[in-house]
């Protein structure tokens, strides 16, 4: 490894400050003879230096009222959720209640309508009764019963 | 009013102790957003999404760190995100892609354009810079940008990137020889030394 690689790669080192005494005293020596690594050096600085550039941006002066006025709106669509969700369980509710009385009254009134109409077409007459200890149909013991 | 108290108050909801909140930690913000955007204009945006998505989650604040912690995790986390959903939007920047004008960059002045010292103009400096940082890993690209943007002590970023310190002086080691060969390379091949 050169001397003028060696440099290379302590470059980033050296412009932070970064080095000990003698290597940071070694590089400023190397850097005032060699003219590529000179060219090298400055670049990088250059490059390096844009970062404090970067970090002196200005800030936009209404930048603080743009994100008060974005975190309100988001406040407010929050409201306007919360108050839509309230609303649509208000409605399913109902709409639950009110489904299931339709059900109910449907039901008693077909149920009762039917029995009616059942009741007014029943032509059934029972004419004969029919007795499981007939006195005729108990022949033996009509019998047993003469004999004594 | 303490940290303390005007955290309470504004997870209360109270906007001026947020306003408040902004004013002191916005500068923070934005810096490091600007880090990992190079654009001031996507930097104000992260910025404005980092604070409402602090206000609608302060209550997830435990107050176990600072709250800049708190922060500069948040913007680490929404810059590298915004990069990614903009990657198609934004065109990347390469170094080999000279003629590549993208009117998002830093409009830095070319006032030293005839300063013979100088083979690169300060707009082509911004560039090979972003180039170079964009090309690091997440990690050493954090790592630096807490450092150089926001001249965090190796502490802090320790604590920001929940590391041991050892690690973050590992990554910044890493980090800065990436950046030099990347830059060195760059100017070898524009300058043909």
């Amino acid at each position: 490894m050169n001397d003028c690689t060696k440099i290379e790669n302590n470059l980033i080192f050296f412009y932070y400050k970064e080095l000990n005494k003698e290597k940071m005293e070694q590089i400023n020596v190397h850097l005032l003879n060699c003219s590529k690594c000179e060219i090298l050096y400055n670049q990088l600085a250059n490059s390096l230096s844009v970062i404090d550039i970067e970090k002196n941006t200005d800030i936009d002066l209404l930048l603080t009222n743009k994100i008060i006025e974005q975190v309100l709106l988001v406040e407010k669509n929050k409201k306007g959720k919360n108050n839509s969700v309230v609303f649509k369980k208000l409605i399913q509710t109902t709409l639950t209640v009110a489904a299931i009385s339709v059900g109910i009254f449907f039901g008693v009134f077909i149920g009762g309508f039917y029995e009616s109409a059942n009741i007014a077409n029943s032509n059934f007459e029972q004419t004969e009764v029919f007795y499981f200890n007939d006195l005729e149909q108990e022949a033996f013991l009509s019998e047993i019963i003469n004999n004594e | 009013m303490t940290e303390k108290e005007l955290l309470i108050k504004v997870k209360q909801k109270n906007q001026k102790a947020f306003t408040l909140l902004v004013e002191q930690h916005k500068s923070l913000v934005f810096n490091t957003a600007i880090g990992f955007l190079h654009n001031k204009v996507n930097a104000e945006d992260v910025t404005q999404e980092v604070f409402i998505k602090t206000w609608t989650s302060i209550e997830s604040f435990r107050g176990e760190s600072k709250i800049s912690t708190w922060l500069y995790r948040l913007t680490v986390n929404m810059s590298i995100n915004y990069l990614k959903k903009n990657t198609n939007k934004n065109n990347i920047i390469s170094i080999d892609k000279k003629n590549n004008e993208n009117s998002a960059m830093l409009d830095i002045e070319d006032k030293n354009q005839n300063n013979s010292d100088k083979l690169l103009t300060n707009k082509e400096h911004s560039k090979a810079l972003k180039y170079a940082i964009d090309s690091l890993s997440q990690r050493q690209r954090t790592s630096f940008i807490l450092n150089k943007y926001e001249n965090l002590s190796y502490k802090d970023i320790a604590e920001v990137m929940e590391i041991s310190i050892s690690s973050v002086e590992s990554l910044l080691h890493r980090a800065k020889k990436n950046l030099q060969k990347k830059l060195l390379n760059y100017y070898k091949k524009t300058a043909s030394f």
